[in-house]
């Protein structure tokens, strides 16, 4: 098959873009261990009332002993459960999410939180907000026709902040 | 019509696109300027999920 000299090119130059962005990504990866969330866990959504880990009072904030933090949230028409959190800047954060009934997405605007959650599995997402100030939490898979008033808040606060806040005991009540 | 003389047709024919070339380094560089600003400004710094 005969290829013209000027269309090998030019796809050289798009195939050589190409690979320039798949490198940075994949250096990205390798090197700095960034990696797109991949977790696969399944859960009985009918029975997350019930489950060990999403029953009402385990929901919100937990403190690991590694210092890092797990976010327990669950999403249901229309709202993400509980309402309000307080969370720590420049601390790892693992986000756990279920469905109680139909497809969900979240989102944090002005951050890359963003996942979507299916009933049947748990969403896991692990990520560090850098910023302090009030995020909106917000629905982006539509889920029915309150689909756009599905939002909640997320207060991002030094860590120090956090710290005294939860000796408190009135960070994260929802 | 066009009222180029077949010697200046040729002429164009085996010569280099140099506009074109201009116009791909500009698109391209745009291209690739663009998404490493997304990628080094905008995604990384505000915290990579996993």
């Amino acid at each position: 098959m005969h290829i013209d000299q000027l269309e090998k090119k030019w796809a050289g130059i798009a195939l050589g873009i190409a690979g320039l962005f798949v490198s940075v990504i994949l250096a990205s990866s390798f090197f700095h261990g960034i990696h797109a969330p991949s977790n696969v866990e399944t859960i009985d959504s009918a029975k997350l009332h019930l489950s060990a880990e999403f029953a009402e009072d385990k929901l919100g904030v937990e403190r690991n002993a590694d210092g890092s933090v797990t976010v327990r949230m669950v999403a249901g028409r229309y709202g993400f459960y509980p309402k309000n959190l307080t969370l720590p800047a420049e601390t790892e954060l693992t986000f756990r999410w279920v469905s109680l009934d139909v497809i969900h997405g979240v989102h944090i605007p002005m951050t890359n939180m963003s996942t979507m959650i299916v009933p049947g599995y748990v969403a896991q997402v692990k990520t560090i907000l850098h910023h302090a100030g009030d995020y909106p939490l917000l629905c982006n898979e539509y889920c029915g026709m309150g689909h756009a008033h599905m939002w909640s808040n997320i207060k991002v606060v030094s860590k120090a902040q956090w710290e005294a806040l939860n000796t408190q005991g009135g960070a994260n009540h929802g | 019509m066009s009222n180029l003389s077949e010697e200046e047709r040729q002429k164009i024919l085996n010569s280099s696109p140099v506009g074109t070339w201009a116009l791909m380094l500009i698109v391209s560089g745009g291209m690739v300027f663009a998404w490493l600003l997304m990628y080094y400004g905008v995604f990384l710094p505000r915290g990579h999920i996993g």
